[in-house]
């Protein structure tokens, strides 16, 4: 390139920037050019994250959404936030409860979910009543048995903040603060909790070493002819193919789980595979928090679960008693590898005030 | 050459970002006033909530159904969208629009159609209810905005038509009356003939009348007592109801003037 082409492309550069800061300058008097690109930083071992075009990740937004995650400004008696649900000790589950209690001091009918890894999830609740995390946002501020809020009252409040107001101007450049935003920034802080950096992963990219008994409990847990485990936790990324399956927790149903969303008979009974990172910190288990022990869910699969028309087919086919108890104990071992202790201690995550 | 080329091109840079500044300023300004084209006109839709001929009251036990079921309202809101225009030669205008009826409050019962084109129209379509292209996400603003408390939590999707009140059992009692309305199988259109409009670069009104008793009568008859809480999203909800409102809520419009 001669020097003539450069000194063109040079002013051209010059061109295209003063024009670009002439119209930011203009919109806003302040000075403010609008909020800065967030760089998520996925972990070796974890596919990318496909951020929806419509709510780019941003420095601004994932703030706005952590303090709205934390804010019990959200419920209808100011006392409750997402965090008092989703803790992020227990992998932004709830502590020991089986069912979380809500505002009104009634309890619901699931056990709340881990938050983590969210960005790879294609539906959300237990049954994937909803398709992105954005639209999840609205079921438990409206729920009665949770936040008990309506969502006009919610925003009113956001907009009669002393804070919020300034906060959603940065994060979205409007003087409104409208439903869209609010389900925007929640989800936006949401997609930035990943987990990814547990003992199996640090294994994994030669970091660390597992014990005897976790290796054992490793192969075992692949093993088709004892733990089985991987046909729904599929090995490495997630731990979980978030399909939608019935696993013999009952042949009669109190919560038909799937089949409220598609009204299809054999969805009854179905409910989304969980992940299996963190399981170690979020007891109790499944989608009605029933066992309390990883043991007890061990015991559920080698030889607890029940045979109905819509028991999934892997373990329609499978062998009860097909583990011994030493066999549990391995892979136990192998999921406590599973457990991220920085994510449950990562300050990006914590409460910010 | 190239001193030329310098030239030219540093004072592209200084004058083109200026040039742009002022595009910007400009954009800030209000639009100037334009005048109006005279190959186009506007149609303001009207619509009056009623029951069999009286206006929607609020609270007391004013109503009765064809059941002789007599029934109060709290809420009635309902979803008018994709309002179509029928020119003389059948040529469609879809409006694409989504608009919240809500009974309690007129300003909402009310809304024009802009630009169209000078012409003979002579009936409307429109949706009563959200499409299946914006019926899965709450991610949306204006009437679709959830803050308008016609979406769903559990199962994303719009509740098209809602109406809650209570009405009067076999023994006199006050029972709730809940009869929320949607998802994709629960959406019906409306087409209605209209007295023919004549479009000449002016505006017009179109008086459309929605009977509340319809819904539950025309044709298929809807009883309270046969279940007085129904939420299309509940796993209670039976599919004959559903099918029934679907089938009546397009005959509960009608169109007996225009202006």
């Amino acid at each position: 390139m001669n020097k003539k082409n450069i000194l063109f492309i040079f002013s051209l550069f010059v061109f295209f920037f003063s024009s670009i800061q002439a119209c930011k300058k203009d919109g806003n008097p302040d000075g403010y050019s609008g909020p800065t690109p967030y760089h998520l930083v996925i972990p070796t071992g974890l596919p990318p994250m496909a951020i929806p075009a419509n709510n780019p990740l941003t420095v601004e937004g994932v703030a706005l959404g952590r303090k709205l995650f934390y804010d019990p400004i959200l419920s209808r008696d100011l006392k409750m936030s997402c965090a008092s649900c989703h803790n992020q000790a227990f992998a932004f589950s709830d502590s020991t409860l089986q069912f979380s209690i809500g505002v009104d001091g009634v309890a619901g009918n699931r056990n709340a979910m881990n938050l983590f890894n969210l960005g790879y999830q294609k539906e959300f609740f237990w049954d994937g009543g909803v398709s992105t995390l954005e639209d999840q946002v609205i079921g438990p501020i409206i729920n009665p048995v949770e936040m008990h809020e309506t969502i006009p009252n919610a925003i009113q409040k956001l907009r009669s903040d002393p804070f919020y107001p300034a906060l959603f101007k940065k994060a979205f450049l409007t003087d409104s603060i409208t439903t869209p935003l609010l389900m925007k920034a929640i989800a936006q802080f949401e997609r930035t909790m990943v987990s990814g950096n547990s003992k199996y992963d640090q294994y994994k990219r030669g970091e660390a070493t597992l014990t005897l008994q976790e290796m054992k409990g490793l192969d075992l847990f692949e093993d088709g002819t004892k733990g089985d485990c991987t046909h729904c936790h599929v090995m490495g990324s997630t731990f979980s193919d978030f399909e939608y399956r019935n696993t013999g927790l009952d042949s009669i149903y109190t919560d038909v789980g799937r089949y409220r969303i598609t009204f299809v008979g054999s969805d009854s009974g179905k409910f989304k595979t969980p992940s299996l990172r963190n399981i170690a910190l979020t007891a109790p288990y499944m989608h009605d928090g029933r066992f309390s022990t990883l043991q007890q869910c061990l015991d559920h699969y080698n030889t607890g679960f029940h045979y109905s028309d819509n028991l999934d087919i892997t373990l329609k086919v499978t062998r009860k008693g097909r583990m011994n108890a030493q066999d549990m104990s391995d892979i136990i071992a192998f999921l406590h590898t599973l457990t991220d202790t920085g994510f449950i201690k990562n300050p990006l995550f914590r409460n910010p005030s | 050459m190239s001193k030329y080329l310098l030239a030219g091109s540093l004072c592209l840079s200084l004058i083109i970002p200026s040039a742009l500044l002022t595009s910007c300023r400009k954009k800030a300004k209000d639009p100037e006033p334009v005048v109006a084209a005279k190959t186009y006109g506007a149609i303001t839709v009207k619509v009056s909530n009623e029951v069999d001929g009286s206006p929607v009251t609020f609270g007391a036990y004013s109503f009765t159904n064809a059941k002789g079921e007599r029934y109060s309202i709290n809420i009635l809101k309902y979803y008018i969208s994709n309002f179509t225009l029928v020119g003389e030669d059948n040529t469609e205008t879809n409006y694409h629009n989504y608009k919240l009826i809500d009974a309690k409050d007129t300003s909402t019962c009310r809304f024009t159609l802009d630009s169209i084109p000078n012409g003979n129209y002579k009936a409307i379509k429109f949706y009563i209810g959200v499409d299946s292209l914006n019926n899965h996400t709450g991610l949306q603003e204006g009437d679709l905005d959830p803050i308008k408390q016609m979406i769903w939590g559990w199962k994303i999707g719009y509740i098209f038509f809602k109406h809650e009140g209570t009405f009067r059992n076999d023994t006199g009692g006050s029972e709730i009356l809940l009869y929320h309305l949607g998802t994709d199988e629960a959406l019906s259109q409306a087409s209605i003939t209209i007295p023919l409009i004549t479009v000449k670069g002016n505006d017009h009104t179109l008086y459309l009348k929605f009977n509340l008793n319809d819904v539950y009568h025309k044709p298929n008859d809807v009883g309270f007592k046969r279940n007085n809480i129904h939420q299309s999203t509940d796993i209670f909800g039976d599919a004959g109801w559903l099918l029934d409102l679907r089938t009546n809520m397009p005959n509960a419009f009608t169109c007996s003037k225009v202006e």
